[in-house]
């Protein structure tokens, strides 16, 4: 049976959406320890995770500081969860929302690229990336830093 | 005698010196100034998409596609949504270029025929066929190979 739940997640103005079986919690930020390494920001480290925490801009390149405006982040599931930071979070359905997926063009798709699917949500284009594309993307940014 | 055959098509100047042809039924719409937004991780000749009736169209930039220097930034005032099918059993898609001018409508025949020169090799795989137009040949395009991903892996 098709799980029409995803979380939502806003950063600089970008909509990236997950699907809800595939993120493990939503954190506050606070909750974050500042550490910069590797490309990462910091750790979270409740729940019995040691989880590496990202933040991402509206490019998808990676930041090196959390901005001010993060206030949350999702646990990417994974052996090891991956956290990423947002300014928003949402839990959405998107049947009931009439929000229809749309395949990435074959023509915008690069080896790297974690999107798999497009959406309109709020007269914006949403991403959609699976967590595991994810995780294998902040890996490819991370190679060799 | 045999009859020449005269084709309506639609000239499309894509700026930076590339035009190429289509067929009149291939261009669906043209959109002035049009919202455009932009795409992560895609490649530099396509990061923009467009909302059209409710379906999201890539929007291709010819000359960063086919490598021509810019000499100016790529305006988005002028989209042309084109229609095509990679199978005539198959649905019908969209795709979008920009376009430095409007298209012109215009009247091709089988005596024009000609070959691309050798400066135009770069439209060489996506070339239908080509003719002669104001002693410049200008090339036929294979929409549907021009978005097909077969055409972009090999590039």
């Amino acid at each position: 049976m098709t799980d029409f739940w995803y979380i939502s997640v806003v950063f600089d103005g970008r909509y990236l959406l997950v699907p809800q079986n595939e993120v493990e919690s939503v954190e506050i930020i606070a909750d974050v320890q500042i550490q910069p390494e590797g490309g990462a920001v910091g750790w979270f480290f409740e729940h019995g995770f040691e989880s590496k925490v990202f933040c991402l801009s509206h490019d998808f390149s990676l930041l090196s500081s959390i901005p001010e405006k993060r206030e949350y982040l999702i646990l990417l599931k994974n052996k090891q969860p991956v956290g990423i930071t947002c300014d928003e979070v949402e839990h959405i359905n998107i049947q009931q929302e009439h929000l229809y997926l749309q395949d990435l063009p074959v023509v915008m798709k690069t080896p790297q690229s974690p999107i798999s699917q497009l959406l309109i949500y709020q007269e914006k284009i949403g991403c959609v990336c699976r967590s595991a594309a994810l995780i294998k993307y902040l890996n490819y940014l991370t190679t060799d830093k | 005698m045999e009859e020449t055959k005269t084709s309506r098509a639609w000239l499309l100047d894509f700026g930076e010196g590339l035009q190429a042809a289509v067929g009149h039924h291939e261009m669906w719409q043209i959109i002035i100034s049009p919202t455009l937004f932009n795409i992560p991780c895609t490649p530099p000749c396509c990061s923009n998409v467009l909302i059209f009736q409710g379906n999201i169209l890539p929007v291709l930039d010819i000359p960063i596609l086919l490598e021509r220097e810019p000499t100016s930034v790529t305006s988005n005032k002028i989209i042309g949504i084109a229609v095509y099918q990679d199978d005539p059993n198959h649905p019908i898609h969209y795709g979008c270029f920009h376009l430095a001018t409007m298209p012109q409508n215009i009247y091709v025949s089988d005596d024009e025929a000609c070959e691309l020169s050798a400066q135009q090799r770069h439209w060489k795989a996506l070339a239908l066929s080509s003719f002669c137009l104001n002693d410049v040949a200008i090339p036929i395009i294979n929409l549907a190979y021009l978005f097909a991903a077969e055409f972009h892996n090999n590039l």
